[in-house]
């Protein structure tokens, strides 16, 4: 026993366990998962119609769409704090300081001057704090004549000349100084500092200007010139004059559009932005297909494919598809719903680009797998075009009731079951 | 002895189970380690008959009652699977058994052991595609099967002597252990131009394929009760003939907890699940139903029965002949055990085998040695359940071997160092090309318990 080491003996052995492994080629003729399909074709389509909901747009519209949609005009709502100094509205009212200018800007998105058009700038004293919502108001709930504006200024388009190669946006450039104490007002606290700009004449075309969504540097914005006198010393009278540039954007903006009366074909489905159509896809056959699916399966793949005209109106446009979260009840979706009744899932499927090939091919997948969990409940899919697209459009799919069966809607799943 | 027992301590914490990876451990609860330890494995047995030292084996509690000591066992065990066909090898080892032995005054026995009693290790993939055409898309499939873990034993056993010429024992094992499978499925749309995985090789072999894996794993628990007896009482002419049978069977239904996991489409192909896979392990609404539980009591049922016979040629020089018939009565039709659906339903195994055992006073050196050798067979029957035709198909595949070992014995307490080799060739219908080396080593050091020591003075 003296003669074997032991501990070297066991380390040994140790070592020796490690194990080379190689896959081995055979025939597994129990696959242990199975791969099928299932196709859907009872797919129909519905839209239904709800107020414009420009209030995210990064654009400002004013004039007369060749498609028909007025636009009026534009409202803005100015926030208290400058965006580069320290100042309020209130804090203005010092009497060290003087106002010097006020200007309301709104940037022009074409770096093409426009001639010959006068904008005029209106604002409200005599009106409550609250004069429109961004997200709520549109040409139905909101009305010029009755908002009791009064007459501030007008202006024209105007564009500095670029230094370099520099893109320099032509601007509206309106003074308010002389309505300035309205808004640095310090007893009228519930002042709505609100301004409206409206075309001078009609206008032939449909202008965009950028909105408070397109970025700080472009958003509409009351430039406001002080300068503040300050006493170097209480002894003597010798003064320090300090110039300030106060800018004080629009943080609610809203262009009105008062959309065309447009016929619609009983074979499409049509959505759009400024003639606000949302669509409507209902599956009913989904549940009794994927419910008898094998516990445990995977939607590998699932296509829900529709068929469009061909038209360049309608290439490039971003589709918002969301789950249904309730059951739908389409006797309550006739006409125009100043309140859009159907509420979605979030989050759940991505934003698709839709390209111009006559055809849209949508992901569904997630929303199949979440049917199959149980967590989802098949109430149909809910289609919107996303804001970056154009209100002046509008984009239609085939529907159910297409005539040419071929271009009906259809669905198609791949599935892996265990 | 102290020393000793922190040595196999040591051993059992830092070894791993031996594992037989091939498709055959894929088979039902996987390979069955029937041949535990050197000495067995030397005599190519199933262990009933004396091969450890002179009327003594290992594997056989009924005759531990003629052990002079106590025992502490130790082995240890490397296999290798050459597939000379296909081209593969495949090589394991790990702890194979520890047994610790009491007789007491040459009447009454008892063990407690530790062994693997199946192992699966196994990484398989389909040899032949499925292919769908589906929409102008053709679609190529492949199925990959990977598992591992097994069945531990920790058992229990009780001996006496029965008549001068009779023993009896009963063994009790406790079974339990953990495996894990997992189903590999991919689907090709087949070559897209492209070096997908920016390795300079266009359109590689798996290179665009969706993977789907598929999880599970069982728990496994269960007890087993074995009755041996062993009789000296015929004689042939002069030369003794010990017989000696055994019995196999469950004492509490083997239960299978099964926990099924929700597949997922392997999206970074890291072969686990997460964040980037589908459907994703976290997020909104997103996170699959939790794994389906479910638990069989009637999916394994071992029996076994064996018989063998020992002739003593000479005191030294011995013939011995085994035979043994294990069975799993369970008829299960689902794929619980194995993603193979196989079952093993039937393993029979004989044995001829030669023991020259060492002298008990050796005068030389090489009458300290044990030599065993030996010839066996084994046929392994399978069954599979065809569910769309609601019947069994059976496959059967067989063994044949030889063996070769050697027991040094030393020391006082006759403490053994044993060698066991078994080289196998494996055939099947498709396949008989394959060679299977089983080597084993075992360390046994032997103690007196249970003596009244003299007080020192």
């Amino acid at each position: 026993m003296k003669n074997i080491h032991l501990p070297v003996f066991f380390s040994l052995l140790i070592i020796l366990s490690a194990c080379l492994e190689n896959t081995v080629s055979t025939d597994l003729n129990n696959p242990g998962m199975i791969h099928d399909t299932l196709s859907v074709s009872s797919i129909t389509g519905f839209h239904y119609q709800t107020p414009p909901e420009l209030g995210n747009s990064t654009l400002l519209y004013l004039g007369t769409d060749s498609s028909g949609f007025e636009n009026p005009f534009a409202i803005f709502k100015v926030q208290n704090n400058s965006i580069n100094t320290s100042e309020t509205f209130t804090s203005l009212s010092d009497s060290t300081i003087e106002i010097d200018s006020a200007k309301f800007i709104l940037t022009f998105n074409s770096d093409t001057v426009e001639t010959g058009m006068i904008f005029d700038l209106y604002y409200f004293p005599n009106t409550a704090d609250s004069i429109f919502s961004e997200s709520k108001s549109n040409y139905l709930n909101i009305d010029e004549s009755d908002l009791a504006s009064e007459y501030v200024s007008s202006a024209r388009l105007f564009q500095k000349l670029p230094d370099s190669s520099e893109v320099i946006y032509p601007t509206l450039s309106f003074n308010v100084l002389h309505i300035i104490e309205s808004f640095i007002d310090s007893s009228n606290i519930s002042f709505n500092k609100t301004l409206m700009i409206k075309p001078k004449f009609d206008l032939s075309n449909a202008l965009s200007f950028k909105s408070s969504e397109s970025g700080f540097s472009f958003a509409p914005q009351l430039h406001l010139f002080t300068h503040e006198i300050v006493y170097v010393d209480s002894t003597s009278d010798s003064v320090a004059v300090d110039t300030f540039s106060h800018q004080f954007i629009s943080t609610e903006d809203l262009s009105i559009i008062v959309p065309p009366i447009v016929a619609n074909d009983p074979g499409l489905l049509t959505l759009g932005r400024g003639l606000t159509y949302k669509g409507l896809i209902e599956i009913p056959d989904l549940d009794s297909l994927l419910f008898p699916l094998p516990d445990q399966s995977i939607i590998t793949k699932a296509e829900l494919s529709f068929y469009y005209p061909i038209d360049t109106t309608q290439s490039n446009f971003y589709l918002q598809v969301q789950p249904v979260s309730d059951s739908l009840h389409y006797e309550q979706l006739n006409g125009i719903l100043l309140d859009d009744p159907i509420e979605v899932i979030p989050n759940i499927l991505p934003v698709v680009n839709i390209s111009n090939n006559g055809k849209v091919v949508l992901n569904i997948r997630e929303y199949l797998q979440l049917i199959h969990f149980g967590y989802v409940s098949n109430y149909g899919l809910k289609l919107e075009v996303v804001n970056t697209s154009n209100p002046f459009n509008l984009y239609s799919i085939y529907s159910h009731s297409s005539l040419i069966d071929t271009l009906n809607p259809k669905l198609f799943i791949h599935y892996v079951s265990p | 002895m102290f020393l000793h027992k922190k040595y196999c301590l040591l051993l059992i914490l830092f070894s791993s189970f031996i594992n037989a990876q091939d498709i055959y451990s894929a088979y039902g609860v996987g390979d069955m380690l029937l041949s535990n330890n050197a000495s067995v494995i030397g005599t190519g047995s199933v262990g009933l008959m004396p091969n450890f030292q002179r009327n003594i084996s290992l594997s056989n509690p009924s005759t531990w009652t003629n052990m002079p000591f106590a025992y502490v066992s130790i082995n240890y065990g490397g296999l290798q699977i050459e597939d000379k066909l296909n081209d593969h090898d495949n090589i394991l080892s790990g702890l194979h058994q520890f047994q610790f032995i009491v007789p007491i005054k040459g009447r009454y026995a008892f063990g407690i052991g530790f062994q693997p009693y199946s192992s699966q290790l196994y990484s398989l993939k389909s040899d032949n595609l499925e292919i769908k055409y589906i929409q102008q898309d053709t679609l190529n499939f492949n199925s990959r099967l990977n598992g591992g873990g097994g069945i531990s034993d920790l058992s229990f056993s009780l001996s006496a002597r029965i008549t001068d010429k009779e023993k009896g024992a009963l063994k009790f094992n406790y079974l339990f252990g953990s495996s894990r499978k997992q189903t590999g499925y991919s689907l090709d749309e087949g070559g897209n131009g492209l070096d997908d995985d920016f390795d300079g090789v266009i359109d590689e072999e798996g290179e665009n394929s969706i993977n789907y894996l598929y999880n599970q794993r069982n728990i496994y628990d269960g007890t087993l009760i074995n009755g041996y007896l062993s009789s000296d009482r015929i004689n042939i002419g002069k030369r003794n003939l010990t017989v000696s049978v055994s019995f196999n069977s469950t004492l509490n239904s083997f239960r299978i907890k099964n926990y099924s996991f929700y597949p997922f489409e392997d999206i970074n192909n890291n072969g686990y699940y997460d964040i980037n896979d589908f459907p994703q392990p976290a997020g909104n609404d997103s996170i699959p139903p939790n794994p389906l539980k479910s638990e069989y009591k009637d999916s394994f049922k071992p029996s076994q029965y064996s018989i063998g016979f020992n002739l003593e040629l000479t005191e030294l020089l011995n013939l011995q002949a085994e035979l043994s018939d294990w069975s799993d009565l369970a008829s299960s039709k689902n794929n619980i055990l194995s993603n193979m659906n196989y079952q093993l339903a039937d393993y029979r195994h004989v044995n001829v085998s030669v023991i020259r055992f060492a002298r008990t006073l050796p005068r030389y050196w090489h009458e300290s040695l044990h030599f065993r050798s030996g010839i066996f067979l084994r046929d392994y029957s399978l069954k599979k359940y065809v569910s769309n035709e609601d019947s069994f198909i059976n496959y059967n595949y067989n063994d044949i071997g030889l063996s070769i070992g050697l027991g040094i014995k030393f020391g006082l307490t006759k403490n053994q160092l044993d060698f066991g080799l078994n080289l196998i060739n494996r055939s099947d219908s498709i396949n008989n090309d394959r060679l299977i080396s089983n080597f084993n080593i075992g360390l046994t050091i032997g103690d007196i318990w249970f003596v009244k020591r003299r007080a020192k003075k």
